[in-house]
């Protein structure tokens, strides 16, 4: 048998096995981009998770503030303190003139310092109705801006969530990279085996039109045994 | 590269370089957030109880004292005018400083409402502004310019507060008193001012 039919069947087993490692390879690396892109998924997913969670907690807080009871007792303190406030500034003035002589009847100073007392009830209950409205404000206020800093706070974890599930991109890419299947002895070997196989059949003179190279295009320079350019006879 | 494309780490370390990349300018970001917040809630610590209680003495502090003066000169043309008409000592003298004073007292509390209605627009500002800033400081993520940002915001808000002038409600009580005494003269009854009011000393319910 001549050489170059040897090394042809040489070259030709090599190739197959080359072939058959160079699968089990690329099946593995696959198989480990997959499982790493797939922990890491899972771990972004536990981290937006957490994410989520703090920002349930957040809006419980908020909403919490909301519950009737509180509202209430949110309205009868802000009408507390306006009440307290407001009376507080009436007090403060002297309405305790009554113009009235010293010879005056008795009865009428009794009736003015009445009709002054009575004044002065009004003007408490103007003033008591006066802050319950200002309070309904007051509280209005304070839950805006309870809500405000609620949004602020769930804001700030969806910027956190928002940044890292931005990352996953990047890592998945560096996953696939990483563990990309990268040619190994086993593709050298079917490469190698692949050349020497063509370099065989080429020097039986089975070249000419149609051969081809390694990468299986038609090659105008490949060569037949003796041959010429396209082929031997 | 290496022969035959094997053994390629570049695509790798590219990618591992991106991937790293990534994370970094990602906690840059968060610590350039974190610290932009922290610049703008330094810039706003100003805006606390003790402000916004002085937001209200300024108010109150600016209209009470022309709302006193105004309401003093009104009563004494008030007495005046119920000594001029002999009614001071009177139950209807009484019933219209009673009705004055209710009116002063009423005008009383409305400044002190409006004065802690004024802070709360200030509260409403400040937390509006800030919250803005919170937004903008996301996308920038500069510390630097948070603080630019945030100073610039609270010298914008805590400027003086601008003071319309106070209506005089009292001139018009005193005209209405006028022109009820003028009524009465002119003999429309039941005002009990002047020459047809019954005697000064009458007690009206």
């Amino acid at each position: 048998m001549p050489v170059l039919a040897i090394a042809a069947i040489v070259a030709a087993l090599a190739a197959a096995a080359g072939g058959g490692l160079s699968a089990a390879q690329k099946q593995r690396a696959e198989g480990k981009i997959a499982e790493t892109q797939q922990q890491q998924a899972a771990d972004e997913i536990k981290r937006q998770d957490a994410y989520k969670q703090e920002a349930q907690k957040s809006l419980s807080d908020t909403l919490n503030q909301f519950q009737p009871d509180k509202q209430e007792k949110s309205l009868d303190d802000a009408t507390t303190k306006r009440t307290d406030y407001l009376n507080q500034n009436l007090d403060s003035q002297d309405n305790s003139y009554v113009p009235t002589s010293a010879s005056g009847p008795s009865v009428v100073k009794t009736e003015v310092a009445k009709k002054l007392s009575d004044a002065l009830g009004a003007s408490r209950g103007y003033a008591a109705s006066t802050a319950r409205l200002g309070a309904r404000n007051d509280m209005a206020l304070g839950d805006a801006m309870a809500l405000g800093e609620g949004q602020d706070n769930l804001n700030a974890v969806a910027d956190r969530a928002g940044g890292s599930l931005s990352l996953l991109a990047g890592k998945q890419k560096y996953a696939a990279a990483r563990y990309a299947h990268q040619p190994g002895f086993a593709e050298l070997l079917q490469m190698a085996g692949g050349a020497a196989s063509s370099a065989a059949m080429s020097a039986q003179g089975g070249g000419g039109e149609g051969q081809v190279n390694y990468y299986g295009n038609p090659s105008p320079y490949a060569r037949g045994n003796g041959g010429t350019l396209g082929g031997g006879v | 590269m290496s022969f035959l494309g094997m053994g390629d780490n570049g695509g790798k370390k590219a990618a591992k370089k991106a991937a790293k990349a990534q994370e970094e300018a990602e906690a840059k970001r968060l610590a350039g957030v974190t610290a932009g917040k922290a610049a703008i809630d330094s810039a706003f610590k100003g805006f606390d109880d003790g402000y916004y209680q002085k937001i209200t003495d300024e108010y109150n502090g600016h209209y009470a004292p022309q709302m006193e003066a105004d309401s003093s000169r009104a009563r004494k043309r008030l007495i005046l005018q119920q000594a001029g008409r002999g009614v001071l000592e009177s139950s209807a003298g009484g019933d219209e400083l009673g009705r004055f004073q209710q009116a002063a007292d009423n005008q009383r509390t409305d400044v002190a409402n409006q004065a802690l209605d004024a802070a709360n627009q200030r509260k409403q500002a400040v937390a509006s502004n800030k919250r803005a800033l919170y937004n903008d400081n996301y996308q920038a993520a500069d510390p630097a310019q948070a603080g630019r940002s945030a100073a610039d915001a609270v010298g914008a808000i805590d400027v003086a507060q601008n003071y319309n002038p106070l209506i005089d409600v009292f001139s018009s009580f005193i005209n209405s008193t006028a022109q009820a005494q003028q009524a009465q003269n002119q003999g429309y009854g039941g005002f009990g001012y002047g020459r047809n009011s019954r005697k000064s000393s009458r007690v009206v319910s």
